[in-house]
């Protein structure tokens, strides 16, 4: 599936950094799904050569582990990818993102961990998150980018 | 434990540490790998052996029958 790179450039311009939330993460790990073509262009393109900063949260550690985990897969080729690939880095859950959670928590009312994700971004001060799940649209302080555009 | 990787039979090969530590990889362990000049390896130490891998370009389909459609979902719903 093609992608349309001029928008997404004009969506995620170079030097910004961004979040990516583990709907990203799995879409790209995936390659089946409608929005892996895009994942793949952004991570193995524009992450990996440092045109983007990419921050990820360890919920999303957790939950990109949780999967190989329970189907019996060996686990050390995602865990690879979320500690070494380049440019990619995993922010601790902290005080300000628990407290950047309980803002966007309180005010769009976010299941804890999308919450905790949105605040991590915003901990970070993120320019955007990238995400897969389109119900997060117009609901976080920081611009959202949903995968399904491009 | 199963793995979604396709597994290759077992060898053992021979590397000599020379000056300054380095060491020469033998051609059929940089084949095998699928290795090339600039990549990365991983050695990771256990007791007074150790096992190598390569760090891979790409991570892209390698999870291809982990996650099934709802599953990010399912985990998420989980909390609340």
């Amino acid at each position: 599936m093609a992608v349309a790179a001029g928008r997404l450039a004009a969506a995620l311009p170079a030097g910004e950094s961004i979040l990516l939330d583990t709907s990203v993460l799995i879409a790209y790990l995936r390659g089946d799904e409608r929005a892996s073509a895009v994942a793949t262009f952004l991570i193995d393109g524009w992450v990996r050569a440092g045109r983007n900063e990419a921050f990820i949260s360890t919920i999303s550690v957790m939950e990109v582990l949780v999967g190989p985990m329970k189907s019996r897969v060996d686990e050390t080729v995602y865990v690879d990818f979320l500690q070494r690939f380049p440019h990619l880095t995993c922010v601790p859950l902290g005080f300000e993102s628990a407290y950047c959670a309980a803002q966007v928590r309180a005010k769009h009312g976010h299941k804890p961990p999308d919450a905790l994700i949105i605040g991590t971004a915003m901990s970070v001060r993120a320019a955007k998150i990238v995400t897969n799940d389109a119900s997060w649209k117009g609901k976080s302080e920081i611009p959202i980018v949903t995968l399904a555009e491009f | 434990m199963a793995s979604n990787i396709q597994k290759k039979p077992n060898v053992t090969l021979e590397a000599v540490v020379r000056k300054r530590n380095q060491v020469t990889l033998p051609g059929e362990a940089i084949e095998a790998l699928g290795l090339s000049e600039g990549d990365t390896i991983l050695l990771e130490i256990i007791g007074d052996s150790a096992t190598m891998r390569p760090v891979r370009r790409s991570y892209a389909g390698i999870a291809l029958n982990v996650y099934d459609n709802g599953y990010l979902g399912r985990e998420r719903d989980e909390w609340q």
